[in-house]
């Protein structure tokens, strides 16, 4: 299969995944008039004190083991997010097969401040 | 107190009409989502910016892959580029974070009225001609292979091209990621300024690797909103199926309607929003 192709896969499907796991989540929240301990009218206003400084990546996971609507949407949402990730990844090793030197260190570059961004600034900040 | 359901149908709404204006103007939902929100539905602007930054992503991943298979987006380029939005984007992230935590949310609405009263201009002088006039390749050119092909519909033929000036767009970019992490939107003007401006890039080329590019940068300074809590889930999940669907309609639209009277609307939507973002910006909370 070639790069683009491979490409297009990666964003289509990661498109279509997150959405479709967003719009189980929205579902799951009216069918059940909330999720876990919050109340539906909690979740859904526009100063919701609910927001994702209250979740980890755990808390997310657990939740949708219990099918916690919220956690759905989250896992949803870091399906969005991780998707451009797993394209630039697939981008790197594209440059690395075809020898490409500059850009396998310009790519480099560009997932190592993704990779600090995801998993190291969010410690530092939120301390 | 809205009711949870009309909650969800105003946000579903609003963000499909933003989606479907973002992708007419391309300009990107986020420009008509923040204002509408923060302006008209009392939604904090941190949540705003937020749920925005993440529908940005969607729309991103899901319309750069119809672009990629017709062969129109240069990805090489784009994923080069961002090596410049992408540390930008950090910096602005923090750079919010230390806004919002000192009070200073007035200037956030500021920049954002800026920024589309800025948008007239480009809406009104947008570019008539398909191609740039031809420039001689410069050492940029060859050091970072910025060249490409794809076939031109309304060209009816295969278009080959080449860049110039990769620093002067590797600038323009990292204002770019910075303002997409200040007001949570894609900053699609700038990207599409640094390559068809700065680097002598066709306008069909620039506009849809732009767009692959601001699901890479938005994923990029989501990091920070999530750790301090900007992302208010339910918003946030209305508003990416809303964008999504909205930005899918408008641009199999776009094909058809380039009307100048359609633009004027536009205009006039633009000049709008722009006001009322910098009257809240000063003071004028109406």
């Amino acid at each position: 299969m070639d790069f683009e192709k491979a490409l297009e896969i990666i964003l289509r499907a990661g498109a279509l995944a997150s959405a479709a796991t967003i719009g189980v989540g929205l579902v799951l929240i009216y069918a059940f008039h909330g999720s876990g301990n919050y109340t539906i009218s909690q979740i859904a206003s526009p100063t919701s004190p609910i927001n994702s400084s209250q979740f980890s990546v755990w808390r997310v996971l657990r939740g949708v083991v219990a099918i916690h609507g919220l956690d759905y949407i989250y896992l949803g949402l870091i399906m969005l997010i991780a998707t451009p990730l797993a394209a630039v990844v697939l981008n790197l090793a594209n440059f690395v097969t075809n020898k490409n030197a500059i850009y396998t260190a310009v790519v480099a570059i560009v997932l190592l401040n993704m990779l600090f961004s995801l998993f190291v600034l969010p410690l530092l900040v939120g301390a | 107190m809205i009711p949870p359901l009309e909650f969800l149908g105003l946000v579903l709404g609003v963000s499909a009409f933003s989606g479907l204006l973002g992708a007419l103007t391309g300009l990107g939902g986020g420009a008509f989502l923040v204002p509408i929100y923060t302006l008209y539905m009392g939604i904090p602007f941190p949540y705003a910016a937020g749920a925005s930054l993440i529908s940005t992503i969607a729309t991103s991943s899901g319309s750069a892959s119809v672009y990629i298979r017709k062969g129109i987006v240069n990805v090489r380029i784009g994923v080069g580029l961002a090596v410049a939005t992408t540390t930008s984007s950090i910096i602005g992230s923090i750079l919010v974070a230390r806004i919002y935590a000192a009070g200073l949310e007035h200037v956030l609405y500021l920049i954002f009225g800026a920024v589309l009263l800025a948008q007239i201009y480009v809406q009104w002088s947008r570019s008539k001609s398909e191609l740039p006039p031809p420039r001689d390749p410069d050492w940029t050119t060859r050091m970072f292979q910025l060249w490409g092909r794809y076939y031109d519909e309304a060209l009816g033929r295969e278009v080959e091209y080449h860049g110039v000036r990769w620093w002067l767009g590797a600038l323009i970019m990292l204002a770019a990621g910075v303002v997409s992490s200040l007001l949570g939107i894609g900053a699609g003007v700038l990207k599409v300024l640094a390559m068809d401006w700065a680097m002598n890039i066709p306008m069909k080329v620039s506009t849809t690797t732009s767009n692959y590019m601001i699901g890479t940068t938005a994923a990029t300074g989501s990091a920070v909103y999530w750790a301090h809590g900007y992302i208010q889930p339910f918003l946030a999940a209305g508003t990416a199926l809303g964008v999504l669907a909205g930005s899918y309609v408008g641009t199999r639209l776009l094909m058809r309607t380039t009307g100048r009277k359609i633009r004027y609307i536009f205009i006039a939507i633009l000049a709008y929003l722009g006001v009322r973002m910098v009257l809240r910006g000063l003071g004028y909370g109406f």
